[in-house]
């Protein structure tokens, strides 16, 4: 008798279900358990994101490892090599690195319904890895010290050291960068080739160039704007300019990891980033959105009214290498 | 002494030898099958070339200068009636509790091309244009040689307080001056701590990151750390191959160092009775030398500790020092709303205990083995305890991951846990115990043993009568040194800490990371003011304030 009336209390069970639970995400059973989440994400920031997910679905949570974009991928790959892969899902980095590790197998395609709000450029078409928000690369200056220049071409003319960089051999976010602009016919290799020329200076990361900026030890800086313009919110001395090339953006993608031990929390997490809510929660936090539903925050321009410079992904993963030998070469690091 | 020397052999088994054998065979293979071509590359690039002379010839002078500061130091504090010289030893132990990262950015906002030091004598002298660059290898060695000097003062301090008061004194009664006493009777009777100290110096210089990638990188001067820093993120091609092979590289000053080492040996006249000697009066012109280095001292330390106090107190980057742009609102986020600074707090506590405890533990069996045994395996154990410590954090990070993922031992999980951060931790400090304590073994004379054996005492009590007491000093240093290092351990943690492991050097380390500059300014403040608060709670305690430190001081004369 007892098999038969645990099939009864099953086909109950997958009656019922849908009805009492299925308020939020009908349809689905919600996902439960331990998400285990890599990302590169500022530590407030993360802790912001996992909440909101969390509060979505109680049932979940959520353990974060945060660290550099640089640590976490060498870590990430270090455990996936060892066949043990730690986290679910990766929420780091450029459209290029996931290239990368979607070349290696290492992450699982999932299409998100909610993808259709979003443009295609800025997800993988296999479904491998989906932007979450848009990261510009864009011009910082000092208000005090300097005039507003408005475009690439002209900070490659700031001459005596007056402008700073990342370089792309520490920042992937400038490994990325160089890809995209020495493809650019406008621009290209000479645009380097003249901002060395000046003797632009070089920086670990992102930061220090908001940083120098700031403090006036150059007047002006390549970096991504939602740290220039958060520096320009407090009070610092600086301002942003979209130039009229265009931008590079960066998306911090989200993909889930190959064999990820909750597969229906990973796609759960994947969902709600994507979500006009998960959006929302990036524009509080201070990002870009990339949804078009969903309203930039203040001091950010309208994602329509970006120009944009790009490349496909999987060529600049290709070509990341050699990029970076040849500028490294250029400026003699 | 076997059977404990054999349980110390397979801790530094999983501790040491494991992970460096894991990135010895990452150097040795390329797509998982045994190759050379890493050991090529590193043969054939120039860069590489280039990269190891810079950074031999940053660490070899910032050691001679720590070296030096330390001695003076050293003996400033420990041996003469200097006023303010309590104060002195403090200023400088602080750069011990201040990530790399974090005092550099201090220095560019003091010294920097538009830091106040410099903006101010731009203004005194009526001069344009930047009066010196810190972005040069200049300003690389003036850093490394500050963060490593607090390291050679305190296994400097453990060996003057041992010194032999007769000695000296059988000297000065021969004639010899005060000059003479310290050329042919101190630092001969020094050099086994002499040694130690040069030897955690340099590795610690060469190790280094956070310094170099404030400064080289703009400088563009190429050196190993950022080097491996760059092949580690490579992570396309053969980027972690290739780093093993580099970190090869800084195994080889430390076979250098140490055959250097072993061959200084069996010092006596380290005064067995434990008196300390008497204190050289300076007589009027101490307030002299007194204020010209407080004037230094204002210069390295107090400067940069301001700019950086500074930075935690500003609204934000780039503004005046003005009354209208100071707010605590970076300490009381700190302090308030960063959820886990407490939890980290508590775990950055237990780490640095144990680890200061654990490791000091080993390394008086592994220092009494080393001093007395003479085998030659045993040189080899202390080549691999050097190594983790020489490495920059990152690469012996990843090679604990290698090893501990699949976990070596069946049944016993560590990865993920504050097990595996204080595995690390033992891994990269242990050096820092084992050169004072391996000093101190080395100038104890056998014949206290001998003795003590003759008399009846078995092993234990003449360790616990005869042998303690006099290594003491030194255990105290070694402690203090392990404990202020890994309670704000940085890059480890940067990528072994997971979610409820939390300690602080990841906090300062995320803060830096995310653009938190005020944040983390405001934490590195909180964590000097507490070293202070410790120093100023013992001096207040005890009249005998060099506890601290290690050192027996003994009453005023005079």
């Amino acid at each position: 008798m007892r098999p038969l009336s645990f099939l009864a209390v099953l086909c109950g069970v997958a009656f019922v279900q849908p009805f009492v639970e299925g308020s939020l995400h009908p349809a689905l059973a919600q996902p439960s358990g331990t998400l285990r989440l890599y990302t590169s994400q500022p530590d407030a920031d993360a802790q912001q994101t996992a909440a909101a997910f969390q509060a979505a679905y109680p049932e979940i949570s959520v353990e974060i490892f945060r660290s550099g974009t640089e640590e976490v991928i060498s870590r990430f790959l270090l455990e996936a090599e060892a066949g043990a892969p730690q986290a679910d899902i990766l929420l780091i980095a450029d459209a290029p690195t996931f290239e990368l590790l979607k070349s290696r197998d290492l992450l699982e395609p999932y299409c998100s319904p909610e993808a259709e709000a979003i443009a295609p450029t800025y997800y993988d078409e296999d479904c491998h890895y989906f932007g979450t928000k848009i990261l510009a690369t864009v011009i910082v200056y000092n208000t005090a010290l300097a005039e507003p220049i408005d475009s690439w071409a002209a900070l490659a003319e700031v001459p005596d050291a007056q402008v700073v960089m990342p370089s792309p051999t520490y920042s992937g976010a400038a490994a990325y960068n160089l890809g995209v602009i020495t493809r650019n016919p406008a621009l290209g290799w000479s645009w380097y080739e003249a901002l060395k020329d000046n003797n632009a200076v070089l920086v670990q990361g992102n930061g220090a160039v908001v940083r120098n900026v700031a403090a006036g030890e150059q007047s002006y800086g390549m970096v991504v704007d939602f740290l220039a313009i958060r520096n320009r919110n407090e009070g610092s001395p600086v301002d942003v300019i979209y130039p009229r090339e265009g931008v590079p953006l960066i998306t911090e993608p989200v993909g889930i990891v190959k064999g990820a031990a909750n597969l229906e929390a990973a796609q759960a997490f994947v969902d709600f980033l994507l979500s006009q809510e998960g959006q929302q929660v990036a524009v509080d936090i201070g990002y870009m959105p990339l949804r078009e539903d969903v309203t930039p925050p203040e001091g950010f321009p309208a994602l329509s009214e970006l120009t944009v410079l790009s490349a496909p992904a999987a060529e600049l993963a290709e070509t990341r290498e050699a990029d970076k030998a040849r500028f490294s070469e250029l400026f003699g690091e | 002494m076997a059977p404990w020397l054999m349980g110390v052999a397979v801790l530094l088994a999983f501790t040491h030898g494991y992970p460096l054998l894991m990135l010895m065979q990452r150097a040795l293979s390329r797509e998982g099958r045994i190759s050379l071509e890493n050991i090529h590359w590193l043969l054939e690039t120039s860069r590489v070339h280039l990269a190891l002379r810079h950074s031999l010839w940053v660490s070899a002078v910032s050691t001679g200068l720590a070296l030096m500061g330390g001695l003076v130091l050293a003996v400033i504090t420990t041996q003469t009636d200097l006023p303010g010289r309590g104060i002195l030893r403090v200023l400088f132990l602080s750069p011990l509790v201040i990530p790399p990262q974090v005092l550099a950015l201090a220095w560019i906002q003091w010294a920097g091309p538009v830091g106040y030091l410099q903006q101010g004598l731009r203004l005194a002298l009526g001069r344009q244009g930047a009066l010196w660059s810190l972005y040069t290898p200049g300003g690389i060695i003036l850093l490394l040689s500050l963060f490593t000097l607090p390291i050679v003062y305190l296994t400097l301090v453990s060996g003057l307080s041992r010194l032999q008061k007769q000695t000296e004194e059988a000297a000065r009664l021969d004639g010899a001056n005060l000059l003479q006493v310290w050329l042919y009777v101190t630092l001969p009777l020094l050099r086994p701590y002499i040694g130690a100290a040069a030897v955690l110096a340099f590795l610690g210089a060469l190790g280094n990151f956070g310094i170099p990638a404030l400064l080289a990188i703009p400088g563009r001067y190429t050196t190993l750390p950022t080097l491996l820093y760059q092949e580690v993120i490579n992570f396309s091609g053969d980027g972690f191959g290739r780093s093993a092979a580099l970190a090869v590289l800084f195994g080889l000053p430390a076979i250098l160092f140490l055959g250097l080492q072993q061959r200084g040996r069996g010092q006596e006249g380290l005064d067995p009775s434990h008196e300390p000697p008497e204190r050289y009066r300076l007589g009027w012109e101490r307030w002299w030398w007194s204020g010209i280095l407080m004037g230094l001292t204002l210069l390295v330390i107090v400067g940069p500790l301001l700019a950086m106090a500074s930075t935690a107190l500003l609204r934000a980057y780039g503004l005046p020092l003005l009354w209208s742009n100071l707010t605590l609102e970076h300490f009381r986020f700190v302090i308030f709303d960063l959820e886990r600074a407490r939890r980290a707090t508590v775990h950055s506590l237990g780490l640095a205990s144990g680890s200061a405890v654990l490791s000091s533990c080993i390394a008086v069996i592994l220092g009494y083995a080393l001093t007395r045994l003479k085998m030659p395996l045993l040189l080899v154990l202390s080549l691999i305890v050097d190594l983790p410590y020489a490495l920059p954090g990152i690469i012996f990070a990843l090679s604990l991951i290698l090893v501990w993922l699949p976990s070596p031992l069946p049944g016993l999980t560590l990865y993920g846990t504050l097990w595996l951060i204080l595995i690390a931790y033992l891994g990269r400090f242990l050096a820092f115990s084992l050169q004072p304590i391996q000093a101190a073994w080395r100038s104890l004379d056998t014949s206290l043993e001998e003795a003590a054996n003759i008399d009846g005492a078995n092993l234990i009590q003449s360790f616990r009568y005869i042998l303690l007491p006099l290594l003491t000093p030194a255990l105290a240093a070694a402690m203090l040194l392990v404990f202020l290092q890994s309670f704000a351990e940085l890059t480890l943690s940067a990528l072994l800490v997971g979610s409820g492991t939390e300690t602080l050097g990841w906090l300062v380390f995320g803060l830096q990371q995310g653009g938190y500059t005020h944040q983390a300014a405001a934490l590195s403040t909180l964590l000097v003011l507490t070293l202070f608060a410790v120093a100023a709670g013992i001096h207040w305690l005890k009249p005998n304030s060099a506890k601290l430190s290690g050192v027996e001081e003994p009453p005023r004369v005079g």
